[in-house]
């Protein structure tokens, strides 16, 4: 076949171009260690990897939403940690009201002692955390405990999104803590400790030792229940964790390119095209002809 | 024989060798010219006997068939490229690798929600819900927009290269004219040829072009099915939308109706416009459309059933569209909550504000829910980036098969019409050394001459 000069250039010119193309596309991979760059290097993978995206996205989302209502939990935790130990103080004094021997003047210190406990006890009950106070149920914005131990909250339970396959309650609920709707109404527990030392009557200090060690144990209930919130969040955000490592994994699997052989890729092709240059002056020079 | 008569014959043959180089030089000069077809000498023995050689012309080496599959190859070729460039630049809107996607907006948006169900109270949480909704809009609305502009830029380019067609088109009558009137009187017409040719390969490009031969020296030229050029009169090629908004071509003789021939057009760029414009940036923003009205319905429908602050349900967070068609271009935060973060309904009822935060889960868990279909707007969404993708990747490779089509049959026909250096090389020594011996010829019957003279002297 004649080969004319136009193709012979046009063959030159087409074979450079290629390397060219091939070169960037190759630069590109060794650069962001990558196979897909853009959705048309594999539509496949592009749109598995917009979807792993996605879910990754979701999960760092999850993890925050879990990492913030631990934190809440947590302080929910401790605040009724301290509650439960109020209480152990009011049963102790309950205790040494309960004594025979003691005279009015000392129960009246006592019933200030307890008063104080009250007080403090109301304090615990209206702990703000990140999300606002953390006994008000729905009411997260006002005061849920007056000072007298008026609950104004309600028993709304708090509900987070961290990925389960049902919203997660991540509520620490203020109204079973500390009111009846809990089983007893602890304010006026401690309220009928005071009553029952201000009147010197041993009986009726005795009387209220049950009642502070059910409130105490009401309390620790929902302690408990808040630390079980905490455990299920923690292995939640473990599962996360786990789950964000898979999609990296996936991800890499995906679209990772191998970055030994990019380079080589990219040397290999730098070399290709030093050769095609130097080919291409021989190709296209003719003074061998022009000097028979 | 005379010596006289000897050297007539050779100056035939300097005549001859003069014209090879002459032509050989034309050669060389247009090596690189566009439509230039190489000329061979054309020689003959005159008449009979030792008569010498007589120049019977020079012929301009052509092959209508190799021709003919060169431009349909080059019509396809540049559909395939004016396609695959309309697809880079959609590809790149849906590039999520490079943060041009809406991936990072869909997350941010669904995520907000999250945010929020875990702190109904916080303003912040409420005004972020209200920015990523406007931050996905504004994306979707960006995207949608481009896929727009592009289709609009695409109608203006049809409209130029239509008119580039009919400008060529004319070319073509005015020289098939000016060919007829040359052979009429004899005349040679390869330069006028090449310069049809030259009009022939930049008009390829641009519509499917198919050649034929006429009679008298012109060329029939069929464009999209329908006759372009015929003899010495052309006809126009035009372009406007149909009902539906796609592109229409029609073709009109002065004074003619116009007659469709939208589905006859196979190649040239305004192949490639129409299929990008029409086939694909359309299916890409029907989809896109879906994806928004899908976003916006579900997330509207559960947003609704919630409470604001306020203790108000029942609103909206998109102005939807009432129905799909525009919903991506028309996305936008609803006036009932726009400004206004305390109406975004985190609690599922009035009693449980500010603290509720059920229907902040309901909405956040709707990223997971279907919004399109069976597909979650994230799988939707992958599902438009892995379509974009397979549509750019099915055209880049049309592109290298085409293209390696139309540079195997530009090869071939420049195999038979082109110029070889070499050849043209190898051609000027032949000349140079047929023109030298002639010299010899008439060297040596000058000498005879001179020896005959000489003695007929003494």
């Amino acid at each position: 076949m004649r080969i004319a000069d136009t193709t012979r250039q046009a063959n030159v010119l087409r074979t450079i171009q290629d390397l060219r193309t091939r070169q960037a596309d190759a630069q590109a991979r060794a650069l962001t260690g990558r196979q897909v760059n853009k959705p048309s290097d594999d539509p496949a993978a592009a749109a598995e990897l917009s979807r792993i995206r996605a879910s990754s996205a979701q999960a760092d989302i999850h993890l925050k939403a879990a990492t913030l209502a631990r934190g809440d939990l947590e302080l929910a935790e401790g605040v009724l940690a301290q509650a439960g130990d109020l209480f152990q103080q009011a049963h102790d004094i309950a205790m040494q009201g309960a004594n025979g021997s003691l005279d009015a003047a000392t129960r009246a210190t006592l019933a200030s002692q307890v008063q104080g406990l009250k007080e403090q006890l109301v304090g615990l009950a209206n702990t703000q955390g990140a999300t606002g106070y953390l006994f008000g149920g729905s009411k997260t914005a006002t005061q849920p405990f007056a000072a007298n131990g008026a609950f104004s909250g309600d028993g709304h339970d708090h509900v987070v999104d961290v990925g389960g396959a049902s919203p997660t309650s991540v509520g620490v609920s203020g109204a079973d803590a500390f009111t009846a709707a809990g089983g007893r109404d602890v304010f006026a527990d401690l309220d009928a400790l005071v009553t029952a030392l201000n009147a010197n009557s041993q009986s009726g200090v005795q009387a209220t030792l049950s009642n502070l060690e059910t409130s105490r144990k009401q309390i620790t209930n929902v302690r408990a229940a808040a630390g079980i919130k905490m455990d299920r969040l923690q292995t939640t955000e473990d599962i996360l964790g786990q789950a964000k490592l898979a999609l990296a994994q996936r991800e890499e699997s995906t679209a990772g390119a191998d970055p030994y052989q990019a380079y080589s890729d990219l040397v290999t092709l730098g070399q290709s095209l030093e050769q095609a240059v130097g080919v291409a002056k021989k190709v296209l020079d003719l003074g061998e002809l022009f000097r028979i | 024989m005379g010596l006289t008569q000897i050297l007539s014959t050779a100056l035939d043959g300097l005549n001859a060798a003069s014209y090879g180089l002459s032509s050989t030089g034309q050669n060389i000069t247009n090596v690189n010219t566009p439509g230039y077809a190489r000329r061979t000498v054309e020689l003959e023995t005159r008449g009979q006997g030792l008569n010498g050689v007589n120049v019977a012309g020079l012929r301009r080496v052509t092959d209508t068939v190799l021709e003919r599959r060169q431009y349909q190859a080059i019509g396809l070729s540049s559909a395939a490229s004016e396609r695959d460039s309309q697809l880079a630049g959609l590809e790149a809107m849906f590039d999520d690798a490079s943060g041009s996607g809406l991936s990072d907006a869909l997350s941010a948006f669904y995520g907000s929600f999250s945010a929020l169900a875990s702190n109904p109270s916080d303003p912040t949480a409420r005004a972020n819900v209200l920015s990523r909704a406007d931050a996905l809009s504004s994306r979707v609305r960006d995207s949608a927009d481009g896929i727009a502009l592009a289709r609009a830029e695409l109608l203006t380019k049809a409209q130029q290269t239509t008119a580039e067609v009919n400008r060529r088109a004319q070319q073509i009558a005015e020289l098939n004219q000016q060919i007829v009137a040359a052979r009429a009187q004899g005349q040679d017409t390869s330069n006028l040829e090449d310069q049809r040719a030259k009009v022939l390969l930049d008009l390829a490009p641009l519509v499917d072009t198919t050649v034929l031969t006429q009679g008298n020296g012109a060329i029939m030229v069929q464009a999209s099915g329908a006759t372009l050029v015929d003899d010495v009169s052309a006809r126009t090629l035009a372009v406007d939308l149909s009902t539906s908004g796609d592109l229409r071509f029609t073709s009109q003789t002065v004074g003619g109706a116009p007659t469709d021939v939208t589905r006859y057009l196979t190649g040239g760029t305004l192949a490639g416009i129409k299929e990008a414009r029409d086939v694909d940036l359309a299916q890409v923003a029907t989809q896109l459309d879906n994806l928004a009205y899908g976003i916006q319905t579900t997330v509207n429908a559960q947003h609704a059933a919630g409470f604001g602050l306020d203790g108000v349900g029942g609103r909206n967070l998109f102005a939807v569209t009432a129905t799909s068609q525009g919903a991506a271009r028309a996305m936008a935060v609803s006036s009932d909550v726009a400004g206004n973060p305390s109406a975004i309904a985190a609690a599922s009822s009035a009693a449980t504000t500010p603290g509720g935060s059920d229907n902040a889960v309901l909405l956040s868990r709707l990223a997971l829910q279907p919004a399109v279909g069976t597909r979650s707007a994230a799988q939707a969404y992958g599902d438009l980036v892995g379509d974009v993708g397979a549509r750019k990747a099915s055209a880049a490779d049309d592109v290298t098969l085409r293209e390696s089509v139309a540079t195997q049959m530009t090869a071939m026909r420049e195999a038979a019409s082109g110029v070889s250096l070499d050849e043209e090389m190898i051609a000027l020594s032949k000349y140079q050394r047929a023109y030298e011996a002639s010299t010899k010829v008439i060297t040596t019957i000058d000498q005879l001459l001179e020896e005959l003279l000489a003695r007929l002297g003494r």
